[in-house]
This record gives structure tokens, C-alpha cells and sequence, in this order.
């Protein structure tokens, strides 16, 4: 008996952690981040959204990637809670989110 | 190599974050590293860059525990201590080096405060939901703030008018029967001019008496605390200003309900008003190499009426402290800065005994007037040499003459490595019964000689080694000072049983501490810390070299605190071990111990944090740990063998308490 619940805890532990998908958003923002204090305005509000698990701030590249759990939030959620914290976010192009291997086309221009 | 110094751009980026970003191909990381950052934990406490050896407490670490006030935001610090000065009175005193909170020289934003008969209860004075940092700062300090400084200095800054716009709700209760509610609120006027409004209440109500000697715990406690700032932020000229009121009422002793049968109820009372006043104005010279001129002063009066039992204090004490600085970089290795300063202190006491025959009273006004002069030069070798020279000269019209060396000297020949040396003296001028008239809680006489002023050297060494382990970085302080007193007001408890006798140093007085600290971010979030220190506190007594009464020999302190990844759930734990040391003879009839052993206390938080709200929840002391004798002969409080003054630990046991901050308008 005891084996039996322990076996269906597993499964639906494994059940619920299998069903997540996470996955990632990078996203600019306007106005420009210029230092940790705009990092940490913007981390310190967007945490609290529904189904964010991650976020990475490049004042380099003018970059917030996000990932989170798309079963609980979509992009469009996302992008629309920053505006409660006064900032506006377009998705970043590819070139963008490829911030660590820039493609060739981005290079050339 | 790589790896190493991957590490050190970590630790030199900016202060917050520490993660590494794992996408990010190992060739690119180094380049970007400084400039990615990743939602991780902010660095609390962090170290001074500068010749000094310093450290600041930020928000964050005063958020670990409840933090009610500046007398408790040191309980995850290994290098400060707080005690209890008596049992009566509630008076609490920090301990830097070992040696007694006088020595600290104690500045809000910058400016010297809470001086004199402030002293005792100074602690309470500064709300922990005001403050926005505390840099401590040890052994001999610049010369820029004065002459007082002996052990170090602790700074206050309190949050700022022209921080984001919004208010800010504190309330706070515990099971000692303690409610706290504090508020700050802030308003922009225009893109130069700000101002903000702090205030405080508080109400302890819990009449504890969990030894049942028949003494209050804690006094009831009312206070309220007002404060208001004003800044102007202009192109070449700032302006930061502001004025505060503190009113409080501590009674304390014996209670009724819990000394019924006692004829005469032994009552302690203290009615305190002070009023602050402080501007500074800033005169920006020459941007491109730092030079600025600075104005800056306070003024405070402090009004105390105390009566501890048929011993009754009042004082009056008015301060006025103003400066004037200049300051430039000559080159980008070489800072200059000089100024000049002028403080004047009026004291005027009154204090009355009533004893079986008749009323004896003493009363007392001093002046002191104290110009003074400074000089400090600084050269810096791009960060692998930073020297820092000063020197001030005052002229005290009742000491005289008096120059004040000091000298820092910071070397880091490799980013993983740094270590500084510190020499300086200090002076202070005693206000013997101002600054300890909580000891009249005692049966004891209270004998006060013509005091001579306080000087001292202290001299310092400390290093910090940054090891790569684990892919993490293990962080290593060691440190050693000593610190040796040429005059000094000593507070001798053993010459004579009968008395507490404050009299000149005939003799030897010196302190010697030696601390390591090392902390470890054990997995992603979780950060621990561990500290040991060594006390060796000296004094002579009566001709005898004796260890200081009432002084731990040691403290042991290990810290662990996780945040979740997005930093919604906070776990905060502190355990401390205090050494024993030794207790002073009494002349109680009943055996007291003639030493103390050594005690643990623990503390633990849970914070939630959400969007407007934070809610904690916590207990301080849970090992449930007090000093079981706290007043000395509390049957008889009217006999020369009563004494509330021989506190070395825990006065309260375990403490519960529950809180919420709500933030409106800031985002």
C-alpha cells in the first residue's frame, strides 16, 4: 500500500514537472536601461508576474530575458506588464536573443 | 587563470549579483561578464573600497532580522556587539573592539550625533525602517569627522528625499508586548527640490517578569520619533536638510501586581525631549577633478528628567557642531582635503538623592568650546596602493591644545588579495554622569572624580583573501587590533563594593581583538557566514590590572540565509556564542558568582515578499537563554547591596514577533 501512494506521488510529481514548459523570452525595452538601478526597478517588479522563473538583464546588449512557464503566461503578458512599472517592451529580433554568437548579417552591419 | 579571474570580475562587477551566465561561451564570458547581470542575491553587507577598514550594512541585511531599531540591526554582524547596561532602564550600548560604546564615534549622514547624555538610550533613537545603511568602520577612522573617533565610527544613513517617490508602511508586534508602527513618505516637487517625512511610534506594554524578582524584564517604553528632510539638487549646488523630535517615556522597575507586598515600589523613570537640527550645503567647484566645497552642521538639544528610585537626574544639554570641508583631486592619484570645524557642548545637570538624612543634591554646568583644523592626503596607485595621511589640531577651552595623527594604508598586489594597516589616536571628553546616569539603577554611590580627557591609540592590520572553490568564491577576513588608552575615565566596580567609582586611569588599559570571518555561497541563493572572535580587555583597578567586568572573551556568530531564485521567499538564521568573562564583586549577602560562563542565542525570519507587501515573521532569542540573576538583591532595592547594573546576557527570553511593510506609489 505504501508503495502504491509513493509510486503515484512520483508520477504525479514527475506528471506536473514534465507538463512545464519553459520557455524563453528576450525582450528590449524603452526607455534604455543605463544602470543597476534600472536593472533592479525593472527584476524587482517583473518577479512578481504570474509564471516567471528567470530574469536576466544585459545593459550591453539592452536586453531582459525572461523565461517562464508557458502554461501559466504567454509573451503577450509579459510585454504588456511592464508598462505597470513604466518601461515598454518589444520582442528582441533574433540577432538579439543570439546575443553570445552574433550571425553574420548582424556582424557585417 | 581564466577561472580566477572570471571570479574576480564577479566580485569586482557590480555588487549585487554573483552568478555566472552558463549560455554564454566560456571565450565571451570574461568580456561580458561585467556587464550581465542575472537575478540572483544582492551582496547585504559589503566591504569599503577605500585605505579604511569598513564595511557597509545595506537594506537588505537590516531586512534579515526585525531590525526595530539601530540597537538591533547588528545581530547578524560579527564585528559589533550590543548589550544590556542594566536591567532596569532598558539602556543598551554597542561594543566595538571590545571596548565600550563611548569610544564609537556615532554620525548620522555624515555629521557627529547622539553625544553625551544621548548616549544611553541612543541606540533606540534611530528607527530601523528609516535607515537605508550603517557603514561601521574600525580602528582609527579619518580625521575629516573630528577627534572622538577612538574605536571606529558607525554611520547612519537614513533613506533619502529624493529616492523614488512614495510611502512606505511599517507595523510590527511581538510577544514581549511591543507594537511599532513607522512610516516614510516622500514627494518630488519639480526635478531639483524633494522632501520626506519619517515618523515612529512605539509602545512597549508587556510588564514581563519571567524571574519573577519582581523587576520588569524591559521598561514600557512609549516613543515617538518625527523627523523631516529637504533636498535641492542643483547643477553645482546641493542643499540636504532637516529637523527632528523625539519624545520619549521609559518606566521601568518594580510593579505593583508583581510586588505586592513590597511598602515603597522601586520605580525607574526617564522623560526624554530631543530636538535636531541639521543642514549641508555643497558647492561643486570644479566637476572634472572633484573639487567641492561643503558646509555642514547640526545643532541638537536633549532634556532628561530620570529618577531611579530616590535618585533622581535632570540634564539639559545643547550641542552645536559645524564644518567646513574642501576637497580635490590634484592628479588622479593624488586627493586632497582640508577644512576646519567648531563644536560647542553645554551641559547643565541636577542630581538629587534622598537618603535618611535628607536631600543631597549637586549641580553642574560645563561649556567646552572646541575649534579645530584638518589636513588629509590621500594617494592613490590605481587601486594596488591607496595611502590616506591626516591630521587635525583643536583647541578645547578646557584641555587646551591637542593634534590628532592618522595614518591608512591599503595594499592590493593581486585582485584576489588586500590588506591594510592603521595607526591614529583619539580623544574624547568624558561626560562621566551624563553618559552613564542609567548607573544610578544601583544601591551602589555613584563617586565621580575631576576627569581629565580621553586619548588613546589604536593601531590595526587586516587582509581579505577571495579563494575560487567550487566555482564559487570563498571569502577570508582576518583582522587584529589593539587598542591602548594613555587617559581614561574608568568605571571601577571593584575597588569598593559600596560604590561605582568613575575616576582617571592610574595604570594600564588596553584592548586586543583579533576576528577571522570567512562566507561561502554554498548552493545558488544560499549564503552562509561564519566569524570568530578573540577579546582581551584590560583595565587597572585599584592598582590592579584586571580584565574589563561584564565582557565576553570571545564571540562566535554563524549566519545562513537563502532567498529563492526570484527572491519572493526569504530564511534567515543567526546563531551566536558569547564567551564568559567576569563579574564584579557585590556586596549582596547572598553568593553571586564572581564569573559568567558561556551562552548561545539563536534568531530565525521567514519574509514573503510581494509586489506592494512584505510580510515577516520571526523570533529572537529561541533557545530560550537569560541571565538568571539580572537585579541583585531586587528583595531589599532600597539597601547599598541592590544593583539592576551587572548585565551580561540576555535580560528577555525567547521573543516572537510578526510584521508587514506595504509600499505604495514606489515602484
Amino acid at each position: 500500500m505504501k508503495k502504491s501512494v509513493l509510486l503515484c506521488a512520483m508520477l504525479l510529481i514527475a506528471a506536473v514537472s514534465m507538463g512545464k514548459s519553459i520557455k524563453t523570452l528576450v525582450v528590449t525595452v524603452t526607455p534604455q536601461m543605463h544602470c543597476s538601478g534600472c536593472e533592479n526597478k525593472i527584476k524587482g517588479n517583473l518577479r512578481f508576474e504570474k509564471g516567471i522563473k528567470k530574469i536576466t538583464t544585459s545593459i550591453a546588449d539592452q536586453t531582459v530575458t525572461v523565461e517562464y512557464d508557458a502554461g501559466k503566461t504567454t509573451p503577450e503578458k509579459i510585454i504588456k506588464a511592464f508598462t505597470k512599472f513604466g518601461y515598454e517592451a518589444k520582442e528582441a529580433s533574433k540577432c538579439k536573443t543570439m546575443k553570445s554568437a552574433p550571425c553574420t548579417k548582424c556582424k557585417e552591419k | 587563470m581564466k577561472r580566477i579571474l572570471t571570479i574576480i570580475v564577479v566580485i569586482q562587477g557590480l555588487l549585487g549579483y554573483g552568478q555566472v551566465v552558463d549560455s554564454l561561451p566560456s571565450d565571451t564570458m570574461l568580456h561580458r561578464l561585467a556587464d550581465v547581470t542575472v537575478v540572483s542575491r544582492h551582496i547585504a553587507t559589503r566591504r569599503v573600497s577605500g585605505a579604511v577598514n569598513g564595511m557597509v550594512i545595506g537594506r537588505e541585511e537590516l531586512f534579515r532580522a526585525a531590525c526595530c531599531n539601530l540597537g538591533e540591526s547588528f545581530t547578524t554582524n560579527p564585528s559589533v556587539d550590543v548589550n544590556y547596561s542594566d536591567a532596569a532602564t532598558g539602556a543598551k550600548q554597542i561594543r566595538l573592539l571590545g571596548l565600550s560604546g563611548t569610544y564609537v564615534q556615532m554620525l548620522t549622514e555624515n555629521l557627529p550625533n547622539f553625544r553625551g547624555a544621548a548616549a544611553p538610550y541612543a541606540l533606540d533613537y534611530v528607527p530601523g525602517p528609516w535607515m537605508s545603511s550603517i557603514q561601521v568602520s574600525k580602528g582609527a577612522s579619518s580625521v575629516r569627522n573630528g577627534y572622538e573617533s577612538i574605536t571606529g565610527q558607525i554611520d547612519v544613513e537614513y533613506l533619502k528625499p529624493d529616492d523614488d517617490q512614495g510611502l512606505t508602511l511599517n507595523v510590527f508586534g511581538s510577544s514581549m508586548g511591543r507594537m511599532e508602527a513607522n512610516a516614510d513618505v516622500n514627494m518630488h516637487m519639480g526635478s531639483r527640490l524633494s522632501t520626506e517625512v519619517l515618523a515612529h511610534f512605539q509602545d512597549d506594554y508587556g510588564h514581563h517578569d519571567v524571574n519573577h524578582d519582581g523587576f520588569m524584564d524591559q521598561p514600557d517604553v512609549r516613543q515617538w520619533n518625527l523627523q523631516n528632510r529637504w533636498k535641492w539638487r542643483g547643477d553645482r549646488y546641493l542643499f540636504h536638510g532637516g529637523l527632528s523630535i523625539i519624545k520619549e517615556n521609559r518606566d521601568g522597575g518594580q510593579k505593583r501586581h508583581a510586588s505586592p507586598a513590597a511598602p515603597h515600589l522601586y520605580k525607574t523613570e526617564v522623560e526624554t525631549d530631543r530636538y535636531e537640527l541639521y543642514m549641508k550645503h555643497a558647492y561643486i567647484l570644479n566637476a572634472e577633478h572633484g573639487t567641492n566645497i561643503a558646509v555642514m552642521g547640526n545643532a541638537s538639544m536633549h532634556l532628561a528628567d530620570a529618577a531611579y528610585g530616590h535618585k533622581e537626574y535632570d540634564v539639559n544639554e545643547k550641542n552645536v557642531y559645524a564644518q567646513m570641508l574642501f576637497e580635490t583631486n590634484l592628479t588622479e592619484r593624488h586627493n586632497l582635503s582640508a577644512g576646519f570645524s567648531l563644536n560647542y557642548d553645554y551641559l547643565r545637570q541636577e542630581a538629587r538623592v534622598q537618603g535618611v538624612q535628607g536631600v543631597q543634591e549637586a549641580r553642574d554646568k560645563s561649556r567646552e568650546t572646541t575649534p579645530g583644523v584638518y589636513m588629509q592626503y590621500t594617494y592613490n596607485l590605481d587601486s594596488r596602493l591607496t595611502a590616506m595621511a591626516g591630521i587635525r589640531a583643536d583647541h578645547s577651552s578646557i584641555y587646551g591644545t591637542f593634534v590628532t595623527p592618522r595614518f591608512h594604508v591599503k595594499i592590493k598586489p593581486y585582485e584576489t588579495f588586500s590588506m591594510r594597516l592603521s595607526a591614529g589616536k583619539g580623544y574624547r571628553t568624558p561626560h562621566a554622569l551624563a553618559e552613564n546616569n542609567n548607573l544610578m539603577a544601583s544601591g551602589r554611590a555613584l563617586v565621580i572624580d575631576d576627569l581629565k580627557q580621553e586619548s588613546a591609540w589604536n593601531y590595526g592590520i587586516s587582509s581579505s583573501v577571495y579563494i575560487p572553490l567550487f566555482g564559487k568564491t570563498l571569502k577570508l577576513n582576518a583582522e587584529y587590533y589593539y587598542t591602548h588608552f594613555s587617559h581614561q575615565a574608568v568605571i571601577d566596580y571593584d575597588t569598593d563594593p559600596s560604590q561605582i567609582h568613575i575616576t582617571n586611569l592610574k595604570g594600564r588599559s588596553y584592548s586586543n581583538t583579533f576576528q577571522v570571518d570567512m562566507s561561502y555561497p554554498i548552493v545558488s541563493g544560499l549564503e552562509i557566514t561564519a566569524a570568530w572572535r578573540w577579546n582581551n580587555v584590560k583595565c587597572t583597578y585599584g592598582g590592579k590590572l584586571m580584565e574589563k567586568p561584564l565582557t565576553s572573551r570571545y564571540k562566535g556568530l554563524v549566519t545562513a540565509s537563502y532567498k529563492t531564485p526570484l527572491g519572493l521567499w526569504q530564511f534567515d538564521a543567526t546563531l551566536q556564542l558569547n564567551g564568559g568573562g567576569r563579574i564584579p564583586a557585590t556586596l549582596s549577602t547572598v553568593a553571586t558568582p564572581k564569573s559568567f560562563h558561556a551562552y548561545e542565542q539563536l534568531s530565525a525570519q521567514v519574509t514573503r515578499w510581494f509586489r506592494h507587501f512584505s510580510v515577516y515573521i520571526g523570533g529572537e532569542n529561541l533557545t530560550g537563554f537569560r541571565q538568571k540573576q539580572t537585579v541583585i538583591n531586587a528583595a531589599d532595592p532600597w539597601s547599598d547591596a541592590f544593583d539592576a547594573t551587572m548585565i551580561w546576557g540576555p535580560v528577555q527570553g525567547t521573543m516572537v514577533y510578526a510584521g508587514v511593510r506595504v509600499n505604495i506609489g514606489r515602484l
